[in-house]
């Protein structure tokens, strides 16, 4: 997708001329790297040493920081729980999506528009104005405070992206000739299907199941409303009734902000490609 | 970026509009492919409905039917588990009187402010990126990485970065510039400036990849052409390439003032809780707090009828924009 883009500026440029480029190159990044350095720095610090020492190495390394913000807001528990909602989240979007998408991809029904505008409401509407009322129903059968049930209501909310990211990879990536050899050797929709079509979109499936755990991972709305009890929190509610309290040293905050983001980290470090071609395609449409 | 409609060579109309359009494609074409199948047609619907039927029922029993219950109750004095009330225009009125609804609405305000800057630092550093820089894929890659984090956990990270002591303050008193050191996000006039600079910060990335993709399907024969006819490289941005990037910057600013009205309440949830006082607070923030902390429901489904008002307002606006642009 991305290519280097030689052709905009004439040949033959001075070497200094390069120079300068990769230099400003360097300093736009600089900004994006720095506060992820101190919050890695600042975390390990005790907090005599931030101090003297807002910016440098600490010195002594300490892990108490982390052990705080552990401790005092049962991260543990948290980060169980946000792993439950972001796991069904997954499960139940790739169920609903993979299906919904092959069909749009192999119908010639006009009504495929219609399925994918009506997905397409989900991303229009403003969150908030659908869950405060999905709450109240919830509340009144009892499915509040329930990871499972968060998780079911992230895999629906990110269905326009697992839908969107599916379908465009099918219509483009399984030529109808293929559908239409399929038919004629007799293999039934539901057998190219699974033996097609979801193998042949086995990145696609990836990139939506790692972009839709970062989302459930990341959200604090629908979590705010849904987990009134403070003991099914997921990780983002567990982080911030910490960072808010009064009086919390700001190392045991870099500590619990980066406990917080670690899997997003670890996954971006994997997924990276997925992850950026995903996003793009999917704010971009 | 349409997705490409599923219509193999053989199939496709010479008519360009129709495909643009993306709709009633079939209509000639497949008459005599309906005819054929009109015996299997219940069939199919039945066949289809277990591929889509899951996913529409999912949708509306979790985001349709919610929103509409909810909205439909902005005319009751809503409460939940009790008598509601009707009220007819009270909760709107309510509002519209409210200080502290209208100061909201003039934060909302003073945030879109921030759209000149979320689109003028991305587009720049595509553009830069995009000419001979060494390491640019690195350097995008980079700048991408706020984009995985959510709102919420990056409200989280820049609480201990804006803090009076923090990074921000104890650069610039490294720096030589002690006295730039503020109270970013305690003081009430700051805070929003604040909020739009790290709104910036959080989706130039997301705004550069989008932006290189934009920039990469521009012709190169048309920049050649410009270069062969000896138009400077200021010509050529100018002239060729902003042109080129016209209907996704429309794209980009609607997307951006969706924003502030869509993805707001992680930053303020978790970094200012709407203060100091109300002055950092969102509209979905406000709902929020209404609804689940003050448990004014009714109020709460008005304020959201707003709310759906005004995002509605910026998408027709932005569609038209772009519409107007893209083919003109």
């Amino acid at each position: 997708m991305i290519r280097s883009g030689s052709e905009l500026v004439g040949r033959g440029k001075k070497r200094t001329k390069v120079t300068l480029r990769t230099t400003i190159a360097f300093l736009i990044c600089v900004p994006f790297v720095y506060p992820f350095y101190f919050l890695v720095v600042t975390a390990f610090k005790s907090n005599s040493d931030y101090i003297h020492n807002e910016l440098g190495i600490p010195h002594p390394f300490v892990i108490t920081q982390f052990l705080t913000a552990w401790r005092s807001v049962d991260l543990g528990q948290a980060m169980i729980d946000s792993t439950i909602a972001a796991t069904v989240s997954v499960i139940v979007l790739i169920v609903l999506t993979a299906p919904a998408a092959e069909w749009c991809a192999r119908t010639r029904s006009r009504r495929k528009s219609i399925v994918l505008g009506i997905v397409a409401v989900v991303w229009m509407v403003p969150v908030i104005i659908w869950i405060i009322p999905l709450f109240v129903e919830l509340s009144v059968v009892h499915l509040t405070n329930s990871d499972v049930v968060l998780g079911v209501v992230y895999g629906v909310a990110n269905a326009p992206l697992g839908l969107y990211l599916l379908y465009a990879y099918l219509a483009d990536a399984i030529d109808p000739q293929i559908r239409e050899a399929a038919a004629v050797d007799g293999a039934t929709p539901k057998r190219v299907f699974f033996s097609i079509s979801l193998p042949l979109s086995l990145p696609v499936l990836s990139t939506v199941a790692v972009l839709g755990f970062v989302f459930a991972w990341g959200d604090v709305l629908i979590a705010a409303v849904l987990l009134q009890s403070s003991n099914t929190w997921t990780v983002p509610l567990a982080a911030t009734s910490f960072t808010s309290r009064m009086g919390i040293a700001l190392q045991a905050e870099a500590a619990a902000a980066l406990l917080s983001m670690l899997p997003l980290a670890v996954l971006f470090v994997i997924f990276q490609k997925g992850i950026v071609r995903g996003l793009t395609v999917g704010s971009g449409r | 970026m349409s997705d490409g409609e599923p219509i193999s060579g053989a199939r496709r109309r010479k008519s360009r509009r129709s495909s643009l359009t993306g709709k009633s494609d079939e209509q000639g074409v497949h008459q005599t492919d309906r005819r054929r199948t009109a015996t299997r047609s219940w069939r199919e619907g039945l066949a289809a409905c277990m591929y889509i039927a899951p996913l529409l029922l999912a949708v509306v029993v979790i985001v349709v039917g919610p929103a509409i219950y909810g909205l439909s109750h902005s005319v009751f004095n809503w409460q939940p588990g009790g008598s509601s009330p009707f009220t007819g225009v009270a909760n709107y009125t309510t509002l519209a009187r409210s200080p502290t609804f209208r100061s909201i609405l003039v934060n909302e305000g003073v945030y879109l402010l921030g759209l000149p800057l979320w689109t003028l630092l991305p587009v720049a550093i595509a553009v830069f990126l995009f000419s001979r820089v060494r390491a640019a894929a690195a350097v995008r890659a980079v700048i991408f990485l706020p984009a995985v984090v959510s709102p919420a956990l990056l409200g989280v990270m820049f609480s201990p970065i804006l803090a009076p002591t923090g990074l921000v303050n104890a650069t610039l008193s490294k720096l030589g510039l002690g006295f730039l050191a503020q109270a970013w996000i305690e003081n009430p006039t700051l805070v929003k400036p604040t909020i739009i600079v790290l709104l910036a910060w959080a989706n130039v990335g997301l705004g550069v990849a989008i932006f290189t993709a934009a920039l990469t399907s521009i012709q190169p024969e048309l920049l050649d052409a410009a270069e062969v006819f000896g138009a400077s490289s200021r010509q050529r941005l100018v002239h060729v390439i902003l042109p080129g990037l016209r209907r996704t910057l429309v794209l980009w600013m609607t997307f951006q003032a969706l924003g502030v009205f869509l993805w707001l309440f992680g930053y303020i949830f978790t970094l200012t809780s709407g203060g100091p006082g109300s002055s950092s607070e969102s509209l979905d923030y406000d709902i929020f707090t209404n609804t689940i902390t003050n448990g004014l429901y009714g109020l709460g489904a008005a304020e959201s009828m707003y709310l759906l008002a005004i995002v509605i307002l910026i998408a027709v606006i932005g569609w038209r924009l772009g519409r107007r642009w893209s083919y003109d």
